[in-house]
């Protein structure tokens, strides 16, 4: 078996033998199509995914300064029971959750 | 499993989907021409035709999202892409080595694929490497250039390993009695 011809003849032949189910050529087009659409509505998300965190960080900030400008008078409204008296904390809070929490849930949704 | 999803982050991919790319007709008639060769080279080199079917469909998508080429590169590039993906997979698992340089083939991978022919058993028995090199020189007759892109060699060294593995192949088939009466 000294040949290179014939062992190229046993490889083609070996090759030829090989039958196999494969997905249709449609299948695999549609599936480019979807990662395709994917990687661009990523790419479309990202500058709003950015501004998101941009809001979720400057309310963190800005809820650590009333915090912290307002840390005398909290104290006595507490003492008196009547933390619902400060609605621009609470609401700065809250709005620096929410800005943390859409976008997490967005992602866990995907 | 093959992560698509590190495909879709891939940043070369995000960024080949800006170009122009192949069209359906196009991509079907090619799909048609090559994938049944392909899917025989891949369960070849990983001896399942699970992991095989997995790496051809992600190779094809990848080729549908790289920039505009002829049919020959084009194969060229599957290819590539193809054995870079099947050898990724080996990494995660940590076993390029034993899969890629040594000639390592379990019983029961072996029994998962048809391997009534002379040819095939002798097959399973080389390295993948060789594997891979003898299929792509004989079987898809690329160059040595095309197949040392494709496998990531030298061109020089690509000589020698592909001389190397057609006297093993040869050595083994003589081991299995084809110089002696059935040949050809």
């Amino acid at each position: 078996m000294k040949d290179d011809r014939a062992l190229d003849q046993l490889l083609k032949g070996m090759a030829a033998e090989h039958r196999a189910q494969l997905p249709g050529p449609g299948l695999i087009w549609w599936r480019a199509q979807l990662q395709k659409k994917q990687i661009e509505k990523e790419r479309i998300e990202r500058p709003l995914m950015m501004m998101r965190h941009v809001a979720a960080i400057t309310c963190g900030a800005a809820f650590i300064a009333l915090l912290a400008q307002n840390f005398g008078e909290m104290q006595t409204v507490l003492r008196n029971d009547s933390w619902f008296l400060m609605p621009p904390l609470v609401l700065t809070a809250m709005a620096a959750v929410g800005s943390w929490a859409l976008p997490l849930g967005s992602r866990a949704k995907r | 499993m093959l992560a698509v999803d590190a495909a879709i982050r891939h940043p070369a991919m995000t960024e080949s989907l800006k170009n122009e790319r192949v069209s359906q007709p196009e991509f079907e008639a090619f799909y048609l021409q090559t994938a049944r060769l392909l899917h025989g080279y891949l369960c070849r080199l990983s001896r399942d035709s699970g992991i095989a079917d997995e790496v051809l469909q992600e190779s094809y998508i990848r080729m549908i999202h790289a920039p505009p080429m002829d049919d020959r590169p084009r194969k060229a590039y599957l290819y590539q892409t193809a054995t870079n993906l099947l050898r990724d997979h080996w990494r995660r698992q940590k076993r390029e080595r034993e899969n890629w340089e040594l000639n390592k083939s379990p019983k029961e991978q072996q029994q998962n694929l048809n391997l009534s022919l002379d040819m095939a058993a002798v097959f399973e028995q080389l390295s993948a490497k060789d594997r891979a090199v003898l299929w792509l020189a004989h079987v898809e007759e690329l160059s040595h250039r095309e197949i040392a892109a494709v496998l990531g060699l030298k061109e020089k060294s690509l000589k020698v390993i592909l001389f190397r593995a057609r006297d093993r192949a040869k050595e083994l088939l003589e081991q299995a009695g084809w110089g002696r009466g059935h040949e050809g």
